[in-house]
C-alpha cells in the first residue's frame, strides 16, 4: 500500500469575508436556460422536440453509455433546439435550449418516509432526481451507493478549501436541517452507522449550527479541519477522521464521502419530491461589484449571473472570468458559458502581469522595478518566470508526496519510463506547486501534459 | 478597456520570488564581510603584537580580497550574458541580468573562504573559473552541478597550494600596501611577523601532532574562546563561528535553508571525532572524573576543537545548504549531509588534506542526481534496500571511527 504525508497543505488567504456574511439571494428567473448534455451530444437519449411544452423538473434527457444519469428542464416553458455553449471546463457542449414563461408549473415525485424505504428505492431516487457531486466532481451520487458495501460510515466533505467560495458555508447555516436530514438519508442508503460532517475551522457559525442540529442523533459527528489547502482532498479528509488510507476509492476502507450540498439535495429529492434544479454558487472576487451567493437555476448563463451581481468593474484593467475556485477553476474565454450542477463558484479575478524589463527609466526606478518591489501590492501579481533553483519548496508542500520539479522535467522531456517512476498518475492537480514556487513556474501546468502523454503512451503500448 | 485573460490555473499566487528567497544570503554574508575585516584587525593587534597602523593595512587587504573575489565574479557573469549569451545592451537589463543570476552571492561566499593574504590575481583567476567553468558553461542559474563558488575555491587551492598556504600563515608581507605584493604575492621584503608567532592553521597542526593533549591545547590557543571568536589564522570568513551560528539560526528561522543538513553534517562530525577522542582516553591525558569538570573532560575540547576550525561551520551553513546542487526530498538531504560528515572526517583523519569540507561538498555534488533518482515517486514506506543502506553506513562509521583512532592515537 502506497503512504504518503496525509497532512500537508500550505495555508492560502481565504478571502471569503465579502461573502460569507451575506444571506444567499435567489435568482430564478433567466430567460433562456441551456442544459449542458456533452461535448459531441450523442451519447444522451433526449427525450423532448423542439416546441415541446415542458414543466419544471420534467425529465428530458437520459444518459445512455455508462453511469445513468437523467436531466431535467429546470424551467417550465418551450423547448427551442439545441445550441453548442461553454461548459465550465472550457469546451463548447451540446445544450438544449429552453425558453423560460415565468410560470414555473412544476413536477414533483412523490415524497419517501426514508425511515421505512428500502436502500434500493432510495438509491432510484436518487437517481431519478439526477443527483451528481455538488462539490466539483459531478461524479453521479447514485452510483457510488449502487455497488458500495460494508460501508460504516458516511463523511459530508464542507471543508471548502479553495479561496473566495463560500456557498457550502452559506448552505450549512442556512439550510442545516437539510444537511443533517441529507446525512441520515444517506447513511441509510448505505446501512452505515456512522455520520461525520468535515468542516473548517474557521467556519464557526456553521459549526455551532450544525453541533446545535447533531445533539439530537448519538450517531452523528462534527470534525473540524485546518485551514490549510487541500484539506477538501478525499484522502486527507478520510485520514483526517477516521485514520484510514485507501488505494483508489474511499469505499475501500468503508467509507463513502459526499459534499454537503449534495446532501441538501438528497434530502429534498427524498422528503419533500423535488428534483435537482437549482444550487446555491458563490459570485465572488475583486472585479465583481457586489459579490455574494446566488441560488440559481441550472442551465442559467454566467454573464447573466454577473450581471445580476453589477457586473464586472471597468477600471481594474485585465480580468479573468473564472469557473470554480482560484486554485482549480478554469479561466474562460468570455463571461457566456453555462453553470451546470458541479460548478461551485464564477470568480472575476485580477489579471496578472507579465514583467518586463523597464527600459528608459530613471536608475533609481529601475532599481525598484527589478527587485520587484511592485509585486507586494496585493491587487496585482507578476509573473516573472525565473530558471529553476531546486529550491524544494514544491516538494515540501507536495500533498501527494510526489516531486514536482522533477515530474515537470520529464513532462517537458516527454519521458514516459521517468514520468511513471515518479508516479505520475497519483498527481491530483491541486496548484499547490505552482502556488508556493517561488520562480513563478507553472508546474501544474507542465504535469497535467505530461500526465495525458503518459496515459495516451501507456495505452498505446498496452 | 477590460480585456478576458485565459491562463492556466491556479490564478494565484503566494507572493513568494527567488528574489526575497536569495536576498537572505547577501543580509547575511555581507554584514560578514565588515565583520571578518574587524577580526582580522583585531587578531593582529591583540595577538601578533602589531601596531595600529599595521592592523589596519591587514584590514584593507582583508577587504581587498573580499571586493576583488566579488568582483571579480560580476564582471565574469556580466562578460558572458553580454558577449556569450547576448542577453542585454543597457544598464536595466545588465541589473536585472546581475539580479536574476546572483553573482554577487557566489562571489561573497567564494572570497569569504580565501585567506586574507591571497594575491589578487589569484583571487580574480578563480572568480572566473567559479562563475564560466562553475556555472554558466553548465547553463545558468539553476543547472550546474557543482557549487561554483566551491568550484572556485577548489581551483585556486589546487592550482595555488603553496601560495595560500603562505597566505594564511600570514608570510606575504601583510604590512605591506605595495601593489606588487598585493597583486603578484611576491615577498620582497622582510616579514613583520615571525613564524612562531602566527603558525599555520589549526588544523595543519592537529594533523602533524596527531592527538594532542588538552595541555597543548592550552598553550597554543588559550581557551576555546578564542577558536570560537576566529582568532586564529584561517581564512578570511571561515574563523567567525559566532556569526555562522547567527546566521544558521536566522536563515532557518526565515526558512531559506533546512536545519537538518547543516545540523546532521556538525553534528556526526563532532560525534565520529568525540569517538576517536574516547578511544585514545590516555593519548588525551584525560585521568577520569576525579578532576574538576573542565573541557577536558571525556576529551570534549577534541571533537570541539575539530567542529570549529577548518571552516566545517561555513561550509555546512552556506555551502552544503546551496538548493541547486543538493537532493530535493527530506530523506535524499539527510543521505547527502550523512555522507558530507563520512567524508570530511576521513578526508581530514585519513587523507593528507588538512581541510576536507571542500572536496566532501564538491563530491557530494557530483551524487546528487543519483539521490534524487533514489527517491522518485510517492513514498511507499522503508524499503529493504533504504534499511540495507543505512546499516551499511553505520559499519562505515564505527569502522572509520576504529581506524582513525588507531591511526591517529596508536591503539593496539
Amino acid at each position: 500500500m502506497k503512504l504518503f504525508k496525509a497532512k500537508k497543505g500550505v495555508i492560502i488567504p481565504g478571502k471569503k469575508d465579502d461573502t460569507a456574511k451575506l444571506a444567499t439571494v435567489s435568482y430564478t428567473s433567466p430567460e433562456y436556460v441551456y442544459i449542458p448534455l456533452s461535448v459531441k451530444g450523442n451519447d444522451f437519449e433526449v427525450l423532448v422536440k423542439p416546441g415541446d411544452k415542458v414543466k419544471l423538473g420534467q425529465k428530458i434527457a437520459v444518459r445512455k453509455t455508462g453511469v445513468p444519469l437523467v436531466k431535467h428542464a429546470t424551467v417550465s416553458g418551450e423547448v427551442v433546439g439545441t445550441e453548442r455553449k461553454n461548459h465550465r471546463t472550457g469546451l463548447p457542449y451540446v445544450c438544449i435550449k429552453i425558453k423560460n414563461d415565468f410560470q414555473d408549473e412544476t413536477l414533483t415525485f412523490t415524497p419517501i418516509d426514508f425511515e421505512k424505504a428500502t436502500k434500493n428505492e432510495l438509491i432510484d431516487r436518487i437517481e431519478e432526481a439526477g443527483i451528481v457531486g455538488l462539490g466539483g466532481a459531478g461524479f453521479p451520487t447514485h452510483a457510488k451507493y449502487r455497488g458500495a458495501e460494508n460501508i460504516d460510515t458516511v463523511i459530508l466533505n464542507g471543508a471548502e478549501c479553495e479561496p473566495y467560495l463560500t456557498s457550502d458555508y452559506r448552505v450549512m447555516i442556512e439550510d442545516t436541517f437539510h444537511v443533517v436530514n441529507g446525512l441520515r438519508i444517506l447513511m441509510k442508503t448505505a446501512q452505515a452507522e456512522k455520520g461525520i460532517i468535515v468542516l473548517k475551522q474557521g467556519y464557526k457559525e456553521a459549526y455551532e449550527a450544525l453541533v446545535k442540529e447533531c445533539a439530537q442523533y448519538d450517531n452523528l459527528q462534527v470534525f473540524l479541519v485546518p485551514n490549510q489547502y487541500p484539506a477538501g482532498w478525499e484522502r486527507q479528509v478520510v485520514y483526517r477522521t477516521l485514520k484510514r488510507r485507501y488505494e483508489k476509492y474511499p469505499y475501500e476502507c468503508g467509507v463513502i464521502v459526499n459534499n454537503i450540498s449534495t446532501a441538501v439535495a438528497v434530502s429534498e429529492a427524498i422528503t419533500e419530491g423535488k428534483p435537482l434544479v437549482e444550487r446555491v454558487i458563490t459570485v465572488g472576487g475583486e472585479g465583481v461589484i457586489k459579490p455574494g451567493n446566488y441560488r440559481v437555476r441550472i442551465g442559467t448563463l454566467a454573464s447573466e449571473l454577473i450581471k445580476q451581481a453589477g457586473g464586472i468593474a471597468k477600471d481594474l484593467g485585465d480580468v479573468r472570468i473564472i469557473a470554480g475556485g482560484p486554485m482549480m477553476g478554469v479561466a474562460q474565454k468570455n463571461d457566456d458559458f453555462v453553470i451546470t450542477r458541479a460548478l461551485t463558484g464564477i470568480l472575476v479575478l485580477l489579471g496578472e502581469h507579465k514583467y518586463e524589463v523597464p527600459h528608459k527609466k530613471p536608475v533609481g526606478d529601475v532599481l525598484l522595478d527589478v527587485l520587484h518591489f511592485s509585486e507586494h501590492d496585493p491587487r496585482f501579481f507578476i509573473r516573472d518566470e525565473q530558471p529553476c533553483v531546486r529550491c524544494g519548496s514544491c516538494v515540501f508542500n507536495c500533498p501527494a508526496g510526489l516531486q514536482p520539479t522533477l515530474l515537470r522535467d520529464a513532462a517537458l522531456a516527454k519521458d514516459e519510463v521517468r514520468l511513471g517512476k515518479l508516479d505520475v498518475m497519483e498527481c491530483i492537480d491541486c496548484g499547490t506547486c505552482a502556488y508556493v514556487c517561488p520562480s513563478h513556474i507553472l508546474i501544474n501546468d507542465a504535469i497535467r501534459r505530461g500526465k495525458t502523454y503518459y496515459q495516451v503512451k501507456v495505452k498505446n503500448t498496452k | 478597456m477590460t480585456n478576458i485573460q485565459v491562463a492556466p490555473y491556479p490564478h494565484i499566487h503566494s507572493g513568494r520570488s527567488t528574489h526575497k528567497y536569495m536576498l537572505d544570503l547577501p543580509i547575511t554574508t555581507y554584514p560578514m564581510a565588515i565583520v571578518a575585516m574587524l577580526f582580522q584587525f583585531l587578531y593582529v593587534t591583540i595577538f601578533l603584537d602589531a601596531t595600529f597602523t599595521q592592523g589596519i593595512i591587514v584590514a584593507i587587504r582583508a577587504g581587498l580580497v573580499i571586493f576583488t573575489g566579488v568582483f571579480s565574479c560580476i564582471a565574469a557573469e556580466t562578460i558572458w550574458n553580454r558577449y556569450v549569451k547576448k542577453e542585454f545592451n543597457d544598464f536595466a537589463g545588465w541589473f536585472r541580468s546581475m539580479a536574476t543570476t546572483y553573482p554577487s552571492i557566489t562571489g561573497m561566499l567564494y572570497a569569504l573562504s580565501l585567506p586574507f593574504g591571497t594575491p589578487l590575481y589569484v583571487v580574480i583567476l578563480g572568480g572566473f573559473v567559479a562563475i564560466i567553468i562553475g556555472k554558466s558553461l553548465f547553463g545558468g542559474v539553476g543547472h550546474n552541478i557543482f557549487n561554483p563558488a566551491l568550484v572556485g575555491r577548489a581551483f585556486v587551492t589546487i592550482s595555488f597550494t603553496s601560495l595560500l598556504q603562505q597566505a594564511s600563515n600570514y608570510q606575504l608581507t601583510p604590512f605591506n600596501l605595495n601593489f606588487v605584493s598585493i597583486f603578484f604575492g611576491i615577498n620582497n621584503t622582510t616579514s613583520g611577523i615571525t613564524d612562531a608567532v602566527a603558525g599555520a592553521t589549526p588544523l595543519a597542526i592537529a594533523a602533524k601532532e596527531g592527538l594532542f593533549t588538552f595541555a597543548t591545547f592550552k598553550e597554543l590557543y588559550g581557551s576555546m574562546w578564542r577558536i570560537f571568536l576566529g582568532f586564529y589564522p584561517s581564512a578570511v570568513g571561515e574563523s567567525l563561528s559566532f556569526w555562522i551560528v547567527l546566521a544558521f539560526v536566522y536563515l532557518v528561522v526565515k526558512k531559506t535553508i533546512n536545519w537538518f543538513v547543516p545540523v546532521i553534517y556538525v553534528g556526526l562530525v563532532f560525534l565520529m571525532t568525540w569517538g576517536v577522542a574516547l578511544l585514545n582516553q590516555d593519548a588525551l591525558g584525560w585521568t577520569g572524573f576525579g578532576e574538576a569538570l573542565s573541557l577536558n573532560t571525556l576529551g570534549l575540547y577534541y571533537p570541539l576543537f575539530y567542529v570549529l576550525t577548518g571552516g566545517l561551520l561555513f561550509g555546512a551553513v552556506f555551502m552544503a545548504t546551496e538548493p541547486v546542487t543538493q537532493p530535493l526530498t527530506k530523506r535524499g538531504r539527510v543521505i547527502f549531509a550523512t555522507y558530507l560528515a563520512i567524508i570530511t572526517f576521513a578526508i581530514r583523519t585519513l587523507g593528507n588534506l588538512p581541510e576536507g569540507v571542500l572536496f566532501s561538498i564538491l563530491f557530494m555534488n557530483s551524487f546528487t542526481p543519483i539521490i534524487d533518482n533514489a527517491f522518485m515517486g510517492q513514498r511507499k514506506g522503508t524499503s529493504v534496500k533504504e534499511i540495507i543502506f543505512w546499516v551499511v553506513t553505520a559499519g562505515l562509521i564505527i569502522g572509520l571511527v576504529f581506524m582513525a583512532s588507531a591511526r591517529l592515537g596508536g591503539i593496539n
